[in-house]
């Protein structure tokens, strides 16, 4: 393992800074200005939006070009699949934590400071997301980003390593196996279980949950970039 | 003499097409190779398959005496400019020097910026807006200028105009000789660089056809014009690639790998020798090995 | 740059007789110094190792000789021994040639004696 070589890997990410940085808080703050605007017209009871949702659809999306822009590449300019899975990781790690820091700030001054931007507008901090401190609310928002970075990641892998038809059938297999557990929660009235179990839960213990399944789809794109081709 | 690549009955099998047949052979360290042969006739999956870009279905690939695959030490050895590169949307030149200079260890960051001016390469310029010769030219800037012990060009010239081709020849031989390494110049287009070449690798679909030094081989196919019964009795025990007859004036072009130096005495026999250019040649051995099956 | 003639013939071979041409025509002197492989290489735009080969041969006919650390130089009687080698070669591509084209045109030995004294 030499620092150098992910690094170098890591750097072919962050010279897309576009991508990466801009666009997405383009997005989130463009969102923003028009919540605001609205809040402002409106102005008598207070607005809850999901406009920061953009963010981790971005996270999914980039994790789904990502492969797409920079795997055929690095292979052909020497670079081993190893170097660019830990260089990718090295990139996406600095990203979102970046954002969680920046997001969790935001909340922070619209929820304490500003108390809804003086027009009741919450834009970064909701509900149950946002509860507990800075740093809980910094870890949910990170692992948030990161899952949907790998969701994509693990998504596009597949295209690289079993092209049109590895995707298409890795969808039907999804499908399917969704359909059926629906079918079963429904015949056996395990919705109802389910979200009673989940409710009980604060946004910072389900992310305990989340883990697990960042590391199955962190080894499961690295397992299937292993083998993948030009 | 040492051998960087071994190449050992691999073969490269798609669904539907053959791409690489049972291919074996070894390149020599330091030297110039001309890799040869028509569009689609497999050099590029070779090539592949060295880089560790693709998998051989079958046989086996070493670089400088070891796997290529996730071989981070070997893979920073070889430098392969494929006319095909894909790159970042975001990248612009300077974008895929400063990555070319990070990941090789040779680099040389003057020599670099000495031909980016040769080329008149725009360094700001997205990599996506550059013309088919441009590209090219940042192609030949990298493989150049990483000073990787092997290198590889893939059809490094396509769409250069005969000015950059011009630069190109010379910068390689200058460099070359200054930097000794192994090149290998894959390409459909032979006679404009066969005099930069040592040895040849010549492919046809999918198979090896021919493989060899270049200056023994231009010795070794050659035309002999004359009187068709002169020509008839030259070329009795001799192997013929192509013949053709105007009135009674007969051309054959031969195969002699033998010794024999007959061409050397054709005068007082009133016999014609005509140079084959290599071009011509790669045709006419193609052809030969279809008909025998093409096997090597 | 220079360009070879494109004739097909190995470039070694015209290498060496380039080489030759400037020691018989005098402007590569016995004793001095001649061009690199590398300055050969880069001058016909070739591959260094088929410039060496055509020098080379000429090493092993001894009409170049190899100063360590400096490079090659034409060898004394150089000169000398090319002409004896292509007055050899002379009867073969010239004489034997014009003869039969002689022969051909119905040109007498006569004829031909009179037309080379005529030039001469």
């Amino acid at each position: 393992m030499s620092l150098t070589n992910i690094l170098t890997a890591a750097k072919i990410h962050f010279r897309g800074k576009m991508i990466w940085f801009f666009t997405p808080w383009i997005i989130v703050v463009g969102s923003f200005l028009i919540n605001l605007i609205i809040a402002g017209a409106i102005g008598d009871k207070p607005i809850y939006t999901g406009g920061v949702a953009a963010i981790y659809i971005y996270m999914l999306i980039l994790g789904i070009v990502t492969i797409k822009q920079t795997f055929v590449f690095s292979i052909g300019f020497s670079i081993r699949r190893k170097d660019y899975f830990y260089g990718t990781a090295t990139m996406v790690f600095i990203t979102c934590l970046s954002a969680a820091v920046f997001l969790s700030l935001l909340s922070f001054i619209e929820g304490d400071l500003f108390d809804g931007w003086g027009v009741e507008l919450y834009f970064f901090h909701l509900p149950y997301l946002n509860e507990g401190n800075i740093f809980v609310q910094a870890w949910i928002i990170f692992i948030l980003l990161v899952y949907f970075f790998y969701l994509g990641f693990s998504i596009s892998s597949v295209y690289r390593r079993f092209g049109k038809w590895g995707l298409t059938i890795l969808s039907i297999i999804t499908l399917f196996l969704g359909s059926a557990f629906t079918a079963l929660c429904m015949y056996f009235g395990w919705w109802t279980i389910l979200f009673t179990k989940i409710s009980i839960y604060t946004a910072l213990q389900l992310t305990w949950w989340l883990v697990p399944f960042v590391v199955i789809h962190l080894l499961f794109s690295y397992w299937m970039l292993r083998k993948a081709t030009v | 003499m040492s051998n960087i690549l071994e190449v050992k009955n691999v073969t490269k099998a798609y669904k539907d097409v053959t791409a690489v047949n049972e291919i074996s052979f070894s390149i020599e360290e330091n030297k110039i190779y001309g890799f040869l042969g028509r569009n689609g006739a497999g050099k590029t999956t070779i090539m592949n398959m060295i880089t560790a870009q693709l998998f051989p279905t079958e046989g086996e690939i070493k670089v400088f005496g070891e796997e290529p695959y996730e071989n981070r030490g070997i893979l920073q050895k070889v430098c392969f400019i494929k006319e095909s590169q894909a790159y970042p949307e975001y990248f612009r030149v300077m974008d895929v020097l400063a990555t070319a200079a990070s990941i090789y260890p040779n680099w040389d960051e003057d020599y670099a910026q000495q031909l980016v001016t040769s080329f008149q390469l725009p360094q700001k310029r997205n990599m996506k807006k550059l013309s088919r010769g441009m590209l090219s030219s940042v192609g030949i800037v990298v493989g150049l200028a990483s000073r990787a012990p092997l290198t590889i060009f893939d059809e490094p010239y396509l769409g250069l105009d005969a000015v950059a081709r011009s630069i190109f020849y010379d910068q390689l031989l200058k460099d070359y000789s200054n930097n000794p390494r192994t090149v290998i110049l894959s390409t459909h287009l032979i006679d404009e660089v066969s005099q930069l070449l040592e040895h040849i690798l010549v492919m046809d679909n999918g198979r090896l056809v021919m493989k060899g030094d270049l200056e023994t081989l231009r010795g070794q196919v050659y035309t002999i014009v004359g009187d068709s019964q002169k020509v008839e009795k030259y070329i009795k025990e001799k192997e013929v690639l192509h013949q053709e007859k105007l009135g009674s004036i007969l051309s054959a072009t031969i195969y002699d790998t033998g010794v024999s130096k007959d061409h050397l005495k054709l005068d007082g026999l009133g016999l014609e020798y005509v140079p084959v250019s290599l071009q011509q040649a790669v045709i006419y051995l193609t052809n030969r090995s279809r008909k025998q099956g093409g096997v090597m | 740059m220079a360009k070879l003639p494109e004739d097909g013939r190995p470039i070694f071979v015209q290498i060496a007789e380039m080489i030759e041409d400037d020691i018989l025509e005098g402007r590569l002197a016995e004793e001095t110094q001649v061009p690199s492989t590398n300055q050969f290489a880069s001058f016909y735009r070739i591959n260094p190792a088929t410039a060496a080969k055509g020098v080379n041969q000429l090493v092993d006919q001894s009409i170049l000789y190899k100063k360590r650390g400096i490079g090659m130089f034409v060898s004394t009687g150089a000169q000398e021994k090319l002409r004896e080698k292509r007055r050899e070669l002379f009867y073969e591509q010239y004489i034997v040639a014009m003869i039969q084209e002689a022969k051909k045109l119905g040109i007498t030995k006569d004829q031909l004696t009179e037309m080379i004294q005529k030039r001469g």
